[in-house]
């Protein structure tokens, strides 16, 4: 008879995990069945199910249909002390972490902007220490985490991070295989206590539909406890009846729907509106002291009631208009050299 | 005098380790990449599939496209043949490991074909990079792994990584199973040699001496008492790169740093954004 045993174990600070049972009953006690007017305010959704300490996963994917609205808010309500997946996470972290709202990540991808280049703020933090990064994981682990906790299994038996150092600082798990005898990673599970979800459409009980890539959002919102749907439009329900096929989130994972038309702005939603360049390049640039990350924040957060008022700072509708038509562009010409 | 750049002839030695059939794995951030797997398509591998790890779709273009900073996944949602979600990405790659090409960058390769892209420095405080992402899931298993270094600098090819992230050789390890590792930069090609598990120089580039290797190298690389060269880029590779598939030069990004990066940067940008209005 084969015996198991863990043969290494990751040092890494394990995040957003529960057990399957006690979360079940969490959701049991917690979570609505009955389909109910969620609709509310972002300011609303984020004082209600934000609470210092949580662990918090922002959907999308690097600049692509982020929750922005939700993030500002969050800034605009300084809560302090949330840790964050940071799952090929970009300009919503770096934000999150230069206003000192998240302090602890876990990282697969975290601190860059793409080919946009580096990270200010939030390396700085780290660098100093404000920020911590308390264990290292990888795409796909993150994938699984995810899938385990909407799966409501404890891990996702893997191979991968094997013999790396990212594995030692992970919060994975080596043992021999029962089957093959060879080394398998167990990926813990993972239900963040609250996901931040922008979509296209959604109706007010919550049944929201994605165009074009889901990424990790289909297991995302199935494994978290709390879920905050942001939405481009508010749509009536008996248009989520008529093609009910392209719900990828039903109502029953939403606690919050809130219709925010450019919603992920500067953030690119994909056959919406475009990546707003002049915005994205004016918080690197601004980013790169403390002093311009204080600037930025006070002139689009911190001084900013609502998104509208955002909007309007950021160009108006003007603005929206040409980033709309550049996204329905039907095929950019490039023979320029 | 070459009639080609470093970027050029790197392209061409990554486009040419496709083979006709293969999945290759499409990143974040890397140009050069990008621009092998299309110049692979349009010449000796019309058959290879593109998977977008940013968009996670499959795609299949007859001609090569454009390259963009901007206009990525745009451009990979109008060819895609197909959606899916990440989970799906990685399991067509475990699935069929053998067939995938992906190239990563270092931003440290050691002599035993280690990677790191975590941080540098003995902890976090000096230098934070993003993290393991891709490269800890597939390291290891990947039967062939490719590497690619436009700069090929002391610092970025050390003796011992700071962070394995992307697991090479060690000197005694559990991995031991075959399997090829290739580092293409833009002085040669190299790989992982399975008796010593050291980094070896398999072609030397054109106008490149052996001196030139040496001295950028933390560690002592291993060579052939006669060295191979690497075979230059054609005429109609050069002719794809330039004109078809990168004429903004995007690919040269992957080669500046700081303000001069930033400058190439924004001018690449203006230049697309003038094309959309």
């Amino acid at each position: 008879m084969l015996k198991v045993e863990i043969i290494e174990e990751g040092q890494g600070q394990l995040v957003g995990f529960r057990d399957p049972d006690e979360n079940r009953s969490w959701v049991l006690d917690n979570k609505s069945r009955t389909p109910e007017d969620k609709r509310m305010s972002a300011q609303e959704a984020v004082s209600k199910f934000i609470k210092p300490g949580d662990f918090i996963a922002s959907g999308g994917f690097g600049h692509v249909r982020v929750s922005m609205a939700i993030i500002y808010e969050i800034i605009r309500q300084k809560k302090q002390n949330l840790i964050m997946a940071g799952k090929t996470a970009v300009h919503d972290i770096d934000l999150l972490v230069a206003a000192g709202c998240v302090d602890k990540v876990e990282v697969a991808y975290s601190f860059g902007h793409e080919l946009r280049g580096l990270s200010n703020a939030s390396r700085r933090a780290v660098q100093t220490g404000k920020c911590k990064v308390v264990s290292e994981i990888s795409n796909a682990a993150y994938q699984w985490r995810f899938l385990a906790g909407m799966m409501g299994i404890p891990f996702i038996p893997s191979r991968v991070l094997l013999g790396t150092d990212t594995f030692k600082k992970s919060s994975a798990k080596i043992i021999n295989c029962p089957f093959t005898n060879k080394p398998l990673t167990l990926i813990p599970s993972c239900n963040p206590d609250v996901a931040i979800i922008h979509v296209h459409r959604c109706d007010k009980y919550g049944n929201a539909q994605i165009d074009g890539a889901l990424i990790e959002d289909f297991e995302l919102s199935h494994a978290s406890r709390r879920l905050i749907v942001t939405t481009e439009k508010v749509t009536p329900h008996r248009k989520t009846r008529l093609k009910p096929w392209r719900t990828s989130i039903p109502f029953y994972y939403v606690d919050a729907v809130v219709e925010v038309p450019y919603g992920a702005h500067p953030c690119q939603m994909p056959m919406e509106y475009f990546f707003d360049e002049d915005h994205i390049s004016e918080w690197l640039k601004l980013s790169k002291t403390d002093d311009g990350v204080k600037e930025y924040l006070e002139k689009y957060v911190y001084s900013v009631n609502s998104f509208d008022q955002y909007l309007r700072l950021i160009g108006g509708q003007r603005k929206l208009n040409r980033l709309k038509k550049m996204e329905m562009t039907t095929g950019w010409k490039a023979e320029v050299k | 005098m070459r009639n080609f750049t470093s970027d050029e002839i790197m392209i061409t030695c990554m486009s040419r380790e496709i083979r006709n059939g293969d999945i290759a794995i499409q990143g974040l951030t890397t140009p050069m990449a990008i621009i092998s797997y299309y110049l692979a398509k349009a010449t000796h591998a019309p058959q290879t599939t593109i998977m977008q790890l940013a968009g996670n779709i499959l795609t299949y273009a007859k001609a090569p496209p454009q390259i963009s900073l901007l206009f990525n996944e745009f451009e990979a949602m109008r060819r895609a043949v197909h959606i899916g979600t990440q989970t799906e990405v990685y399991e067509v790659i475990f699935k069929r490991l053998e067939s995938i090409v992906e190239f990563f960058r270092p931003a440290q390769i050691d002599m035993f074909g280690n990677t790191n892209n975590s941080w540098i420095g003995s902890d976090i405080s000096k230098l934070r990079l993003p993290g393991g992402f891709g490269i800890s899931d597939v390291a290891a298993l990947y039967p062939r792994t490719f590497y690619y270094c436009p700069r090929h600098e002391k610092r970025v090819f050390v003796e011992n990584v700071d962070h394995i992230g992307g697991l090479g050789f060690r000197t005694k390890g559990e991995f031991d199973q075959r399997r090829d590792i290739h580092i293409i930069s833009e002085l040669g090609v190299f790989e992982i040699e399975h008796e010593s598990r050291r980094m070896r120089l398999s072609s030397i580039h054109p106008g490149i001496k052996i001196e030139n290797i040496k001295e950028n190298t933390s560690f002592e690389i291993l060579t052939a008492e006669k060295t191979q060269q690497t075979s230059p880029p054609t005429e109609l590779e050069l002719q794809l790169i330039r004109e078809k598939i990168d004429p903004l030069n995007i690919r040269r990004l992957e080669y500046l740093s700081g303000k001069t990066r930033e400058n190439a940067l924004l001018n690449i940008l203006d230049k697309e954004l003038s094309l959309t209005i």
